[in-house]
């Protein structure tokens, strides 16, 4: 299925080059997907801490993707 | 506005007023009474270090009426290539002590009320006491959760930034309109200490959350509510991310308070 994603700062250099980018911030991913198991699919490696914002809520880990959804993928910044 | 019971309509600005601020007295939607809402305004400042600094130089320098300063920590040499309102000078100082004198050199009509207190959940209730907005400067998560939580349970408005490297991000709560901290934040993450940064960075982020607090304060413009802005000076990007309520958060609780 197709969903929007956009993975911003640090996170983007997992995710250059990915055979799942089909057009222009376009994924294709696979049906029933999970948030987590969307992370690990970029291949942004667990440990870097993540804010996964589908359809412009904070998704958990357990979360089911569907088709049309936006995806923003970030970390947060701490510093100040 | 929030948290205020004033009456920002009854401050009169003095011919010295109109003159210190009358470049931005010419800003059509702002004004004289816009500058009167500054005036009448008291603001904290949680962290007077890499956001805090500018944050505080450029709403004194705009007449803020009042700023409060809360920052437990003293300057270090580190600190200096971005904690702009530091010196070498200061070096073991409370950062709200230095900061408190060169913001009054900046603007002595502008009240400074430095606290060099923690913020914690004991705390922060009389912290926020008075409090017309909030801008969140400080350096790590757990605290933001605190500042967060006494915002929302006070009805303050607060003005988020946060910094790595050459990223930042923004973006303005409005508690009982808009996404939480909480909302958005998982709870159980902390970042690296020290954390990489360039100067340039915080100054960029406080830069903008001055943009916002002016427009909530006096009332025009659009604020970067409901929304992320995230900018990554690395690659000169600037993206938005948009955010709704958490209708589980166990802070706002993601519905009208």
């Amino acid at each position: 299925m197709i969903v929007e994603i956009k993975v911003f700062s640090t996170l983007k250099r997992y995710v250059a080059g990915s055979d799942m980018l089909v057009g222009d911030n376009r994924w294709e991913i696979p049906e029933g997907i999970t948030a987590r198991e969307l992370g690990k699919k970029l291949k942004i490696p667990d440990k870097e801490i993540k804010i996964i914002i589908i359809n412009g809520r904070k998704a958990d880990d357990a979360h089911v993707l569907n088709e049309g959804d936006s995806v923003y993928i970030f970390p947060p910044l701490m510093g100040g | 506005m929030a948290g205020s019971g004033k009456d920002f309509s009854t401050s009169p600005l003095t011919e010295e007023d109109l003159v210190r601020y009358s470049r931005q007295i010419l800003f059509p939607a702002f004004g004289e009474e816009g500058q009167r809402k500054l005036r009448q305004a008291h603001v904290l400042i949680a962290g007077v270090g890499g956001l805090g600094s500018p944050v505080s130089i450029y709403l004194a320098c705009a007449g803020i009426g009042k700023l409060t300063l809360v920052d437990s920590d003293a300057v270090e040499l580190s600190n200096l290539n971005r904690q702009i309102l530091h010196g070498e000078e200061d070096i073991g100082e409370q950062k709200v002590m230095s900061a408190a004198r060169k913001l009054k050199k900046l603007n002595s009509t502008v009240e400074i009320n430095p606290l060099a207190v923690r913020i914690t959940p004991e705390s922060i209730p009389g912290l926020l006491r008075g409090i017309n907005l909030v801008v969140d400067c400080l350096d790590n998560m757990k605290t933001r959760f605190i500042l967060n939580e006494g915002c929302v349970q006070a009805g303050i408005a607060l003005i988020h930034g946060g910094i790595a490297g050459m990223i930042g991000e923004i973006t303005t709560i409005i508690p009982g309109q808009t996404p939480c901290f909480a909302c958005i934040f998982p709870r159980d993450v902390e970042g690296k200490k020290p954390f990489p940064v360039f100067g340039c960075t915080p100054a960029l982020i406080a830069s903008l959350q001055v943009m916002e607090a002016i427009k909530l304060l006096a009332g025009f413009g659009e604020l970067l509510t409901g929304k992320m802005l995230y900018i990554n000076g690395e690659r000169m990007e600037c993206t938005q991310a948009p955010l709704q309520k958490n209708k589980a958060c166990r802070v706002c609780g993601g519905g009208n308070i």
